[in-house]
């Protein structure tokens, strides 16, 4: 018989392969994967802001937050994913969610360029806002005058809509594709023929996303999502007019496929502080540690050695659902309007003093007139009397 | 088996019970604040009296399993602190070498066959396995 020891280890890998297992068959929400600035992961429940001494980003408080800001924002609206709805449009909520959670970064740049003045607030280090940027020192638009006029608070908002949604589309869709395809594969390894077209969820999934800091997005939105994904379009056509076992069978394969997930192909790898976004476990648990060095293994006999240090997780992260956070002239208006109209004040058509109510006033003041002239006629009979 | 074979046990028994788990817990030769706590749970759980200066002197390894040797004659007993044992190397996801060398070595002197040792372990295992699997669905 093998030695006792031997037959335990033996044991206690297969344990962990199976616990592994366990761990990546339970993504019952997608995972994001960013090779860039931060990623995160919601099966296990972490956000991951990556720093680095040789990167040119996150050198500032403001580019850190920003990044924080939209990871943080894939959290708040990974609630959606749990909608039951068809193979492309899973994959276009999925570009939606990317586009919402830029948008939400945007507007935090945008708020500490109220609270300072300072143009360079709305700088990136790619460059994503700078059509908002450019819009704004060109005087296309202006978030000061936003928050008291309306005219000029939708034409903000629809930049930052359409702006942000053309951006991500040039910029970043063509490297997302992977991802999405990915995240496709787990959504119907997840429910597999439950995975129906439902447009009502689909609507409510964007209309959630893209509702931030008060202000519903979607409703300035000029063009729809496209999905570009072949897999979306044949998992589709799959689960519309597939049979039942085809549909089975596919889920099977995907469940497979996504419990063990691929290693992260990273073009770019300096040697990196801050959190590590890895699939590798053992990796993973390197990081309980405040600060080290792990060793990432990357396959063909490569590996990379990785400092990290984490992120004080008291940082505070700007509350974007906060309805308050865009400050809006409507909701003045409304306020001043109802000051207005509670003063007697108000004279537009929907107040007591406008519209028909004008045409009330005006009676009034004519009947007045009647009785004033009436009372001035009967002193005047008096009189003669 | 009942889970409470520890009122099962006369007070030596008990002793070289105790005596091993906390030496399979020194056994990396330091010990941090989690299994100084899992020792004093341990004492309190085993209800020994006087066991300070047990602990105190638990001996070498060759002592201790001779000790075992000579206390444990029971055969169900020494299945049970097999599986004690076990347990202990698996409170966390740390199950290393010199653990399973010493527990090879108790099921030796003991007498265990190492098949039993490995159902004993997959027993175990399985369970951790089901208790994380609960813990994902329920999202606890």
């Amino acid at each position: 018989m093998t030695d006792l020891v031997e037959e335990l280890k033996k044991q206690q890998k297969l344990y962990s392969d199976k616990k592994k297992e366990i761990e990546y068959l339970n993504i019952y929400t997608p995972d994001y994967v960013s090779s860039a600035k931060g990623s995160y992961l919601d099966f296990a429940d972490q956000i991951k802001i990556f720093t680095s001494d040789l990167a040119n980003y996150h050198q500032t408080d403001l580019d850190l937050t920003s990044t924080l800001v939209h990871e943080n924002g894939h959290d708040e609206v990974a609630h959606v994913y749990h909608l039951g709805m068809g193979p492309k449009e899973l994959y276009k909520v999925a570009q939606c969610d990317e586009i919402s959670q830029n948008i939400r970064s945007l507007l935090y740049q945008r708020n500490e360029y109220l609270r300072t003045g300072d143009i360079k607030t709305l700088d990136s280090v790619d460059g994503r806002f700078s059509f908002y940027k450019e819009a704004v020192e060109k005087g296309e638009i202006s978030p000061i005058l936003s928050s008291q006029d309306k005219e000029s608070f939708d034409k903000e908002m629809s930049l930052i809509m359409n702006g942000t949604m053309d951006m991500w589309n040039k910029k970043f869709n063509p490297y997302y594709k992977t991802q999405l395809d990915l995240l496709t594969k787990e959504y119907i390894a997840r429910v597999g023929e439950k995975a129906q077209p439902n447009p009502k969820n689909y609507n409510k999934a964007i209309n959630e996303m893209l509702t931030i800091g008060g202000v519903n997005f979607n409703k300035y939105r000029q063009q729809d999502f496209t999905c570009d994904s072949e897999l979306a379009k044949d998992l589709t056509e799959l689960i519309e007019t597939g049979e039942k076992e085809d549909i089975a069978y596919v889920q099977k394969e995907f469940k497979k496929e996504v419990s063990t997930i691929p290693t992260e192909k990273v073009k770019w790898r300096d040697r990196r502080k801050g959190y590590v976004s890895k699939y590798d476990t053992s990796a993973r648990e390197e990081l309980k540690a405040s600060s080290g060095t792990i060793v990432e293994d990357l396959g063909n006999g490569k590996s990379y050695e990785i400092d990290y240090t984490q992120t004080p997780e008291t940082k505070e992260i700007p509350d974007l659902s906060d309805d308050e956070f865009i400050k809006q002239p409507t909701k003045e208006s409304k306020l001043a309007e109802r000051l207005q109209e509670l003063r007697g004040l108000k004279s537009g058509e929907k107040s007591i003093g406008g519209g028909a109510a004008s045409l009330l006033n005006k009676n009034r003041f004519i009947a007045n007139d009647i009785q004033m002239q009436k009372a001035i006629n009967d002193k005047i009979k008096y009189a003669r009397c | 088996m009942s889970d409470n074979f520890i009122d099962s046990l006369s007070s030596e028994e008990k002793a070289v019970f105790l005596k091993s788990l906390i030496f399979m817990i020194k056994i990396d030769g330091k010990i941090d604040d989690a299994e100084r706590q899992m020792a004093h749970d341990l004492v309190s759980i085993y209800k020994l009296e006087n066991c300070g200066d047990i602990l105190k002197n638990i001996g070498s390894k060759e002592e201790l399993l001779s000790e075992i040797l000579r206390t444990v004659k029971d055969r169900k007993k020494a299945i049970l602190l097999i599986r004690e044992l076990l347990i202990i190397a698996h409170i966390d996801e740390d199950f290393d070498e010199k653990e399973m060398q010493f527990i090879k070595e108790v099921a030796q002197k003991l007498n265990i066959d190492d098949r039993l040792v490995l159902e004993l372990n997959q027993l175990i295992l399985d369970y951790k396995l089901w208790q994380f699997k609960m813990e994902k669905i329920l999202e606890a």
